[in-house]
């Protein structure tokens, strides 16, 4: 933990969905993989109650340290960048609660754009595969 | 003849010229700021002092979290701060067009943006001017309201950004 404290950058993997960028933790990412029909997924939408899509470039990641999690459904990422940490943007504390619920904890303006920070760990809809 | 100003109009006006006149005169009576929008066809305001800025309408970013009512999230100068759509808060239906300002409310450390369809008037207005909300006032409107008060002929229902907050947030 105090190393995590310590840390200046996170290394993000991005991908879009549904017109929103999404940057995970690389730390949380076992593997990701080509994607096989015949694999039980979650799609990555669903996690964060998005409107539903269709994934053009489909890949599946396994989240690490979470062995009893399905697999996400995800389309390929577009970029793997390291951002500083003080870079983040906490949430609006007025919809903080319901966007921990579903995973998301902080924001990254770049380029222009907004990269919403995911975790998978705190998602409530993925929490009720913990075993 | 059509369009020409009758006798009886031109005395009115003069009247209301003159009320105005007194009005600023009365320097010595407590006022508050007053900044008055619009939304749809109706007039509201919000206090100045819980206005931090008024901006320009620019792209919303949805992001997970968002509800009905705060549609996304937007980036004012690095900080992200969330819009409140204030027409649906208030069960104003297909506010999501021609709306072009956010204002930006603060309370307790908290900014939020509120989306509006045109800013009216920021001006100063005597406290013996604003009286209490009608108790026939709708009920949703009924619970944001704290005062009401006449502009140019039209009432304007003074909103309360904490009541504000208080409803959208979950």
């Amino acid at each position: 933990m105090a190393a995590a404290m310590k840390q200046t950058e996170l290394q993000l993997l991005v991908f879009t969905i549904s017109g929103t960028r999404y940057g995970i933790d690389v730390e949380q990412i076992a593997s990701l993989q080509n994607y096989d029909s015949a694999q039980v997924i979650l799609k990555f939408h669903e996690l964060v109650a998005a409107k539903a899509v269709s994934y053009r470039t489909p890949k599946i990641l396994i989240v690490k340290n979470r062995e009893t999690f399905p697999a996400i459904l995800i389309n390929e990422p577009e970029d793997m960048i390291n951002i500083l940490i003080k870079t983040i943007r906490p949430l609006p504390v007025i919809m903080a609660s319901t966007a921990n619920c579903r995973g998301v904890w902080g924001v990254v303006p770049q380029k222009g754009d907004l990269i919403v920070l995911f975790d998978f760990y705190k998602n409530e809809n993925l929490k009720k595969y913990q075993g | 003849m059509p369009g020409e100003l009758l006798k009886s109009d031109y005395i009115l006006n003069e009247i209301k010229d003159w009320r105005l006149a007194q009005q600023i005169v009365e320097v010595d009576e407590r006022s508050v700021k007053l900044v008055v929008f619009s939304l749809k066809k109706y007039l509201f305001a919000f206090l100045g002092n819980e206005v931090r800025e008024i901006l320009p309408a620019d792209e919303i970013t949805w992001i997970p979290g968002a509800t009905e009512f705060i549609p996304g999230v937007i980036n004012i100068r690095g900080d992200i701060e969330a819009v409140i759509d204030l027409g649906r808060v208030l069960g104003l239906v297909d506010t999501d067009k021609d709306q072009g300002f956010f204002i930006m409310a603060r309370l307790e450390g908290q900014s939020n943006g509120i989306l509006v369809d045109s800013i009216i008037d920021v001006l100063d207005v005597p406290i013996s001017a604003l009286t209490q909300p009608l108790l026939s006032l709708e009920l949703r409107l009924s619970q944001l309201v704290i005062n009401q008060w006449e502009y140019k002929d039209n009432i304007v229902n003074v909103l309360s950004v904490s009541r504000i907050f208080d409803q959208v947030v979950i």
